[in-house]
């Protein structure tokens, strides 16, 4: 199933992503979804702290709305990118909360074979590395921008982060979801955070291939690159939300909308 | 190769239990688990205190790149949660079954019935492929 929809608030964005996550749990149905943000907005991860962090006057100030994502990591800023999400059903008993990897790598491995049509040369990172030699790596939900430090299995592009990911594992179901760079706004969380940050030097499809390709452009070839690898028999269909509707669609917007979620820590 | 000890009970969670001799249920994540799982970066434990059905959420747990839910395998009451994992939630990855425990449970039920549901470690073996 896919879903290309339109540009959402932030809460609406988490609220759709996790609404097919249950969707995907109660039909056996995967989705790839594709899509950007109304404004610019900062999402944190699910147990990254943010309240001590983060300055509400300054965000106001530079026009970032916030929003607190269902995965966890560190802090992105969705503005000149795309975000993609995918979810699919898991085996009871066998996968759940298992195999984070092979799901990760494939879902990933995908990406950098959809990059790759676009000329972009992605690729998956061996091992946790910073953009730049610059002192150790930080792997947990810390003030640390999220594209400072590429992990095993992230997509990189000449040796710097291009797309970051996370996963949330909910009941019978995963959603993963990532956002594709095209320009790099990251160091716009210097500006907004009372940590020290010197935001790492990131990948974007601008640097790397010379323009800013159009979102139609990377959706397309997602797309395409999904529909070539998926076993013989599947079918790849656009989600139709009159035929299945999500119903909890609104609930998960009032807690994604709740200030108690986004600045709860 | 995973570490399946033999004097546990588990659950196809993967989380697994150690009923000890003051009638208590210690609870945490298995060998197999966290090594699945990778570096695992935060853990959400319930507050002391707190009533748990069988098979409720009782936490998550952060791994590098994802975040799974805990499972209570035994009903009862948490009156012990960890909090050393607050600062280092590695000792999971280290020490599964010692330093890296999770939460103590009063069971509700007692014998037999408090171990409704769980499997043993020939079970869990199988269930893991190991």
């Amino acid at each position: 199933m896919l879903e290309a929809g339109a540009s959402g608030d932030g809460a609406g964005n988490m609220a759709l992503d996790h609404a097919l996550l249950r969707h995907a749990a109660a039909t056996g149905e995967a989705v790839l979804r594709v899509y950007r943000w109304r404004r610019p907005t900062i999402s944190f991860g699910r147990h990254q702290p943010a309240r001590d962090v983060y300055d509400r006057e300054r965000l106001a100030a530079a026009g970032l709305d916030v929003v607190r994502r269902p995965t966890g990591g560190r802090a992105v800023v969705h503005d000149r990118e795309l975000t993609y999400s995918v979810v699919a059903p898991l085996c009871p008993d066998v996968d759940r909360a298992i195999r984070v990897r092979d799901l990760y790598g494939s879902i990933n491995g995908l990406l950098v074979r959809a990059l790759r049509r676009l000329g972009v040369p992605a690729a998956l990172a061996a091992g946790a590395q910073r953009s730049s030699n610059r002192g150790p790596t930080a792997v947990g939900p810390t003030a640390t921008p999220c594209f400072d430090i590429a992990t095993e299995g992230e997509v990189v592009a000449l040796g710097r982060k291009l797309v970051g990911s996370a996963q949330w594992r909910e009941g019978h179901a995963v959603l993963q979801h990532g956002s594709i760079l095209i320009d790099d706004d990251q160091h716009r969380l210097t500006a907004v955070t009372r940590a020290p940050t010197c935001p790492e030097p990131v990948a974007t499809l601008r640097n790397l291939l010379g323009r800013a390709p159009e979102v139609s452009e990377i959706t397309a070839a997602l797309v395409r690159t999904l529909g070539e690898s998926l076993p013989v028999g599947t079918r790849l269909s656009p989600l139709d939300p009159a035929r299945e509707p999500l119903p909890e669609l609104e609930i998960l917007r009032a807690h994604y909308a709740d200030e108690r979620w986004t600045w709860g820590r | 190769m995973a570490n399946i000890p033999d004097d546990l009970l588990y659950t196809t969670e993967h989380e697994y239990v150690r009923f000890t001799p003051d009638g208590l249920a210690v609870v945490g994540i298995t060998d197999y688990a966290q090594g699945e799982l990778g570096d695992i970066v935060y853990v959400e434990l319930p507050k002391i205190g707190t009533t748990l059905g069988a098979h409720d959420v009782f936490g998550t747990v952060e791994a590098v790149k994802a975040v799974s839910e805990l499972f209570t395998p035994v009903a009862g009451e948490a009156v012990a949660v960890n909090e050393r994992l607050d600062k280092e939630p590695s000792l999971i990855n280290t020490d599964p079954y010692g330093d890296g425990w999770m939460i103590r449970i009063r069971p509700t039920a007692s014998g037999a019935q408090a171990r409704q549901g769980l499997i043993s470690p020939t079970e869990y073996a199988a269930h893991v492929g190991a």
